[in-house]
């Protein structure tokens, strides 16, 4: 069979992994769940009871600096199915951005062909990546910031790569280079891969945008 | 060349003229279950039914390669884009990309194949797993 992967979230306690605390993770779905990049708001917050209007988001906007280069400050998840520790609609993803490791999880249930990689791109073609976030053409200047996190922490105000399409170095192998998953270890139903995302705005930017860019999960099976 | 018309997703003739067929479909590959026998060829449906014959190798290696989206404009569940079919023959590798979906702006459609060919160097094919050749 085909290898599975879901991806979780840690929105408790960003120092412990899943195979310690499963229950720190929330695991996507993926069709109706998304994640909220903002700059957070009295009513666009952490565990909300409704979910947020693009009106609320829009007023909860990032702002952009004249003078530094501003990270987006909020990463907020819309669990649409709203059943998790509570009836709440967003949840906060815990330490993005921060020097911590296990904030997003990506949960294999077998091997892999290959090393999983996290990519970014305009939308779920794959095949772009012109939007402003992304570097408007010129993947290098992307302000998708990722960084692996499964062997080690980032660091402290980490830099990460800027990820945009699949060039070399525009994107970031989620095994630490170290290749393809092997078999699962006896005893335990999956493995996890980790990494650590933020958006950061350079300082005068002069195109402000609300942009769906797509961060993927690459993996393969034999 | 004389192939079954039942063929599954690929058909595998060993030196020994044995035979065996792979499984109905790229999420049930049953590439793990091949026996530890050499390979003389392997014969891989495409998709659009016709085939693709590699024969003559060392070592063989096959990989679906997929994509799932968790922010942005999701789709729910996993994505298929690319088959990849790996002949090693010396310190070479011949590579078939397989594409298995459409990618509009860089003009590629189901069914486009590109080749290339890795020294045994190369980081990629080093990041293949290793026990999963034949």
């Amino acid at each position: 069979m085909s290898t599975a992967l879901i991806v979780r979230l840690n929105v408790v306690d960003a120092d412990i992994n899943y195979q310690t605390t499963p229950a720190n993770f929330l695991a996507m779905d993926l069709i109706n769940d998304y994640l909220i990049w903002t700059g957070g708001s009295d009513t666009v917050k952490d565990k909300m009871t409704a979910e947020p209007t693009p009106a609320e988001l829009n007023a909860a906007a990032m702002e952009i600096s004249s003078l530094v280069d501003s990270m987006v400050s909020e990463c907020y998840v819309m669990d649409y199915s709203h059943d998790f520790g509570g009836a709440y609609y967003t949840h906060e993803v815990i330490g993005m951005g921060e020097n911590k490791k296990y904030v997003f999880g990506f949960s294999f249930d077998g091997d892999t062909a290959s090393e999983p990689a996290l990519e970014a791109w305009d939308d779920s073609d794959h095949d772009s990546t012109d939007l402003h976030v992304l570097g408007a053409g010129t993947p290098a200047d992307s302000m998708v910031k990722a960084v692996c996190t499964t062997t080690s922490l980032p660091g402290a105000s980490w830099v990460g790569i800027a990820i945009a399409g699949r060039t070399a170095g525009r994107f970031i192998p989620l095994n630490d280079g170290a290749g393809a998953l092997s078999d699962l270890a006896s005893g335990i139903t999956s493995q996890e891969l980790y990494a650590n995302i933020k958006i950061v705005i350079p300082s005068a930017y002069a195109t402000p945008a609300a942009e769906t860019f797509v961060v993927c999960c690459r993996f393969s099976w034999n | 060349m004389k192939v079954k018309k039942a063929m599954q997703l690929y058909h595998i003739i060993f030196e020994d003229k044995t035979e065996f067929n792979g499984g109905p479909s790229i999420f049930e590959t049953r590439w793990i279950s091949i026996p530890d026998k050499k390979i003389d060829k392997l014969i891989y449906q495409l998709p659009y039914k016709d085939y693709l014959v590699l024969e003559g190798y060392e070592k063989y290696f096959h990989m679906v390669e997929a994509t799932m989206d968790f922010c942005g404009q999701n789709k729910g569940g996993k994505k298929v884009e690319y088959i990849f079919l790996i002949g090693k023959k010396g310190n070479k590798y011949l590579s078939y990309r397989i594409s298995v979906s459409d990618k509009e702006k860089i003009n590629q459609k189901i069914g486009d194949i590109s080749v290339k060919i890795f020294e045994e160097d190369n980081t990629w094919i080093n990041s293949l797993n290793k026990d999963n050749w034949r």
